[in-house]
C-alpha cells in the first residue's frame, strides 16, 4: 500500500544503506596504507516495487552485497614481476657479499699479495744471502698462502653454512605460507555464501600469496567455491601444492646432503625434486651457490696452478698442498741451496709473473695475475647482470603494483568525496522524514 | 588510472631513497677519487686496471733492480778505477827505481809499493753496503774474499765465480748481469795477470833490488792495465744499457699511468657537478613530498 507510512520505511531503508556505505568507506579509509587491502565497496539494488492503482511504485533501495575490487590476472602478472625481482636481489646481495671478500684492486688481498710474493723474490735476487731479503720471501709467501686460504674458506662459508641456512628458512617459511593459504582456503569455504564474500580473509590470503611469491615463483587460480588451487611449474614439471583445504604436511623439502629441493604436492601423490627453482628468494639462493661453487672452483685452478709452478720451478716444495682449501708454505724451504743455486731459482720463480699458464680450466693460457682478474671480472660481470635484471623487474614490478593499486588501493579522496555523497543522501532522507512527519501531523491535527 | 594513497606514500619514499643512493655513491666516487669502486661496475675496466697495476708494480721492480744495478756498477767502477790508479803508480815506481836507482830514494819507492799493495788488497775487498763487490754470489764471511799471503805473495780467493742477475724488463732478454766477480778481474792464482800477485812480486823485486824482476814486473803489469782498462768498458757498456733500460721504463710507466687513471679517477670536477644536480634533484623530491603530503580535499572542505 502506497502511502506516507511506505515513504518512511524507504526513507529508514536508505539511512541505514548511507549508514553501511559510511561504514565502508570507513573500514578503506581505516586500511588505506595496506597494500594487501582491496577497497571494498557496497553494492546498491533498488527495492521490489508494489503494484499500485497508479502502476509500480518503487519502495527504495536495498544493498546487495559488498565486494572487493580486485583483478585476478594483473595480480597473478605482478607476483610472476615479484618472483623475478626478488630472485635476482637474493642472487646480487649474495654475490655482493662473495665479491666484496674477494675483490682488492690489487692494493688488499690476493693480487696484492701475489705482488708482494713476486717482489720478494726480486729482492732476494739482489742479494741472494741477505738475511732480510729471505725473510721477506719467506712472509710474502705465506702471506699469499694465507690470503687465498682465507679467502677460499670465506666463501665456502657463504655457501655451505650462510646460504644453506637460509635455504632451510626460507623453506620453512614457504612452508608455513602454504598451511596459511589452506587454513585460509577453509575458512573462507565456510565464510562465504552466495553474495556475501569473506573480504577481509581474502585479504589475508592475498598477503600470504605474495610472501609466497616473494620465495617462489607460484600459479595460482581462484575455484567456483571461493578458494585458490596453488600450482608450482616450471615446463618440465608442475605441483599442485595446494588445493582448496589441503597441503601436504611439508611441501616443500631441503636435503641439506644432495642440496635438493623436493616438492610435495596437496594429496602426497606426485612429488618432484627441482634442483634449482628459478625465481624467487629460493632461486637466487640456488642460483648464487652455483655462480660462488664456480668462483671456488677457479680459485682452486689458480692455487693449484700456483703451487705447481712455483714448486716446479724451485725445484723443491715452496708450498704444501694441493689447491686453495689447504695450500700453506714448506717450512725451511730457504735452508739448503747455496746463493749461486738459491739465485737462480729466484730468477725462474720472479720469471713466473710474466709467464702464460695453463689453468686446467679451458680458455687460453693466462698470467697468474690475468687469471685472477678474469675471476673477479667474472664475478663482477654476474653481479652487475643480476643488478641490471634485479633494476629492470623493480621497474616491472613498480608499473604492475601501480596497475594494480589502480584497481585495488584506496585513494582518500575517492572515499571522502563519496563519503560526501552518502552524507548528503542521508541527510535528503533524513528531511524526507521530517516532512513525512509534519504531514502526518498536521492530518492528526484535524478535528 | 587511479593513483591510491598507498601508492604515492611509496612512490616518493622510492623517489627519495633512489636519489640518496646515487648522492652516496658519487660522495663515495668524490671521496675516494675513483670512479671505479667494485668489479661489477665495470668488469671488463676492472680486469684491464688490474693488469695495469700489474704492470706497474714489475716496472717498480725493475726500476728498483736497476738503480741497485746502476749503484752497484758505479761503486765497481769507481774501485777500478783506484785499481789503474794503483797499477799505473807501481809502475811509475818501478820505472823509476829502475832508471835512476838512487840509494835516497830507495827507502822511498819500497814504502810506495808495500801501500800500493795494501792498496790493492783493500780494492779487492771493496764493499757496498756492507756487501763484498768482487766476490761473485758468494759472502765469505767471516774470511775476506781475498787473502794475499805477505811471505810467498799466494792469493788466495774465497768468494765464486757467480753473476748477480736480475731482472731489469720483460720478454726473453730480461735479465742484467751487475756484478764482476774476483775471478775475473784480479785472476787470482793465474800464471799471468794475477794482479795482486804480480804488485806483491814487483814490491819484493824493488825491495831486494833485482833490476830483471823489475823490468818483468813492469812488463806484466802493462797487461794487467789493459785487463782493468777491458773490465771498465764491459763495466761501462752494461751501465748504458741499464740507463737506457731505466728511460724506456719511465715512459712505459708514464702510459700505463696515465690509462689507469683514465679507467679508474674519478674526474673531481665533473663528479662535483653531477652531485650537485643530484642534490638539486634531491631537493625537489623532499619538496613535491611535502607540498603533496598537503593536499587532501579535507582542507577545502
Amino acid at each position: 500500500m502506497p502511502g506516507l507510512s511506505l515513504t518512511l520505511e524507504t526513507a529508514k531503508s536508505t539511512l541505514l544503506n548511507t549508514q553501511v556505505q559510511i561504514q565502508v568507506n570507513s573500514h578503506n579509509i581505516a586500511n588505506a596504507e595496506n597494500k594487501s587491502y582491496a577497497r571494498q565497496k557496497a553494492i546498491l539494488g533498488t527495492s521490489p516495487a508494489n503494484l499500485t492503482h497508479a502502476g509500480w511504485i518503487g519502495t527504495g533501495a536495498t544493498i546487495e552485497t559488498i565486494v572487493q575490487m580486485r583483478d585476478a590476472y594483473i595480480e597473478q602478472k605482478l607476483m610472476n614481476s615479484m618472483s623475478a625481482e626478488s630472485h635476482q636481489n637474493t642472487l646480487a646481495t649474495q654475490l655482493s657479499i662473495a665479491l666484496a671478500g674477494f675483490s682488492d684492486s690489487g692494493e688488499t688481498g690476493i693480487s696484492q699479495a701475489l705482488g708482494a710474493f713476486w717482489d720478494s723474490w726480486d729482492a732476494l735476487l739482489q742479494d741472494p744471502e741477505d738475511i732480510a731479503a729471505r725473510e721477506g720471501v719467506y712472509l710474502a709467501s705465506r702471506n699469499l698462502s694465507q690470503n687465498i686460504r682465507t679467502t677460499y674458506a670465506d666463501l665456502d662459508v657463504l655457501v655451505n653454512s650462510q646460504i644453506s641456512e637460509e635455504i632451510q628458512e626460507t623453506i620453512d617459511k614457504a612452508n608455513s605460507l602454504l598451511d596459511r593459504i589452506a587454513n585460509l582456503n577453509h575458512q573462507i569455504q565456510q565464510n562465504e555464501s552466495p553474495g556475501h564474500y569473506a573480504n577481509d580473509l581474502r585479504d589475508s590470503r592475498y598477503q600470504a600469496l605474495k610472501e609466497l611469491a616473494e620465495i617462489m615463483p607460484i600459479q595460482y587460480g581462484e575455484e567456483a567455491n571461493g578458494s585458490v588451487t596453488v600450482r608450482y611449474s616450471n615446463g618440465t614439471v608442475s605441483v599442485t601444492l595446494v588445493s582448496g583445504p589441503q597441503a601436504s604436511p611439508s611441501p616443500l623439502h631441503y636435503d641439506t646432503v644432495s642440496e635438493e629441493v623436493t616438492l610435495t604436492s596437496f594429496d602426497g601423490g606426485t612429488s618432484a625434486a627441482e634442483e634449482s627453482v628459478q625465481g624467487g628468494i629460493l632461486g637466487g639462493l640456488t642460483a648464487a651457490r652455483e655462480d660462488i661453487q664456480a668462483y671456488m672452483d677457479r680459485l682452486n685452478a689458480f692455487a693449484g696452478t700456483l703451487i705447481d709452478e712455483v714448486n716446479g720451478a724451485y725445484g723443491s716444495p715452496v708450498f704444501t698442498g694441493s689447491d686453495a682449501r689447504d695450500v700453506d708454505i714448506s717450512p725451511d724451504f730457504l735452508d739448503g741451496p747455496t746463493a749461486a743455486e738459491l739465485s737462480e731459482r729466484a730468477l725462474q720463480i720472479s720469471n713466473l709473473q710474466e709467464k702464460k699458464v695453463s689453468f686446467g680450466t679451458g680458455g687460453v693460457d693466462a698470467r697468474f695475475i690475468d687469471f685472477l682478474g678474469g675471476i673477479q671480472s667474472r664475478m663482477g660481470g654476474d653481479l652487475q647482470e643480476a643488478e641490471t635484471q634485479a633494476e629492470f623487474y623493480a621497474t616491472l614490478r613498480t608499473e604492475l603494483d601501480g596497475q594494480q593499486q589502480s584497481i585495488s588501493g584506496v585513494s582518500l579522496d575517492e572515499e571522502m568525496v563519496d563519503l560526501l555523497k552518502h552524507q548528503q543522501i542521508y541527510q535528503a532522507a533524513a528531511k524526507i522524514i521530517q516532512q513525512t512527519l509534519e504531514m502526518l501531523n498536521r492530518i492528526l491535527d484535524i478535528r | 588510472m587511479r593513483i591510491s594513497f598507498a601508492m604515492s606514500q611509496e612512490s616518493r619514499i622510492r623517489e627519495i631513497n633512489g636519489k640518496q643512493q646515487e648522492m652516496d655513491r658519487l660522495s663515495t666516487m668524490i671521496a675516494s677519487g675513483k670512479k671505479l669502486l667494485s668489479p661489477s661496475d665495470d668488469p671488463h675496466a676492472w680486469a684491464s686496471a688490474m693488469d695495469l697495476k700489474q704492470g706497474l708494480r714489475s716496472i717498480e721492480t725493475y726500476e728498483k733492480n736497476i738503480q741497485f744495478g746502476l749503484s752497484w756498477g758505479e761503486m765497481t767502477d769507481l774501485q777500478l778505477g783506484r785499481l789503474s790508479d794503483l797499477i799505473g803508480q807501481a809502475k811509475d815506481i818501478a820505472v823509476a827505481a829502475v832508471n835512476n836507482a838512487v840509494p835516497e830514494e830507495h827507502s822511498a819507492q819500497v814504502e810506495g809499493m808495500e801501500q800500493i799493495v795494501k792498496d790493492g788488497l783493500e780494492v779487492a775487498n771493496a764493499t757496498l753496503d756492507g756487501r763484498y763487490l768482487f766476490s761473485g754470489l758468494e759472502d765469505p764471511t767471516p774470511d775476506k774474499p781475498f787473502q794475499l799471503d805477505d811471505a810467498t805473495g799466494l792469493v788466495i780467493y774465497n768468494g765464486d765465480d757467480g753473476s748477480l742477475k736480475l731482472r731489469t724488463g720483460k720478454g726473453v732478454n730480461n735479465e742484467s748481469v751487475v756484478n764482476l766477480n774476483g775471478q775475473e778481474v784480479f785472476k787470482p792464482g793465474d800464471a799471468t795477470g794475477d794482479i795482486l800477485r804480480e804488485l806483491w812480486s814487483l814490491r819484493e823485486a824493488v825491495k831486494a833490488n833485482d833490476m830483471d824482476a823489475t823490468r818483468a814486473a813492469i812488463s806484466s803489469l802493462q797487461g794487467s792495465l789493459e785487463h782493468v782498462r777491458s773490465q771498465r768498458s764491459v763495466l761501462a757498456v752494461r751501465l748504458s744499457d741499464l740507463e737506457r733500460r731505466q728511460e724506456a721504463l719511465g715512459a712505459m710507466r708514464l702510459n700505463r699511468q696515465e690509462r689507469l687513471s683514465h679507467l679508474e679517477a674519478a674526474d673531481t670536477a665533473e663528479m662535483i657537478v653531477r652531485l650537485q644536480q643530484k642534490q638539486t634533484a634531491f631537493e625537489a623530491s623532499l619538496r613535491v613530498t611535502a607540498m603533496v603530503d598537503d593536499l587532501n580535499l579535507l582542507d577545502f572542505l
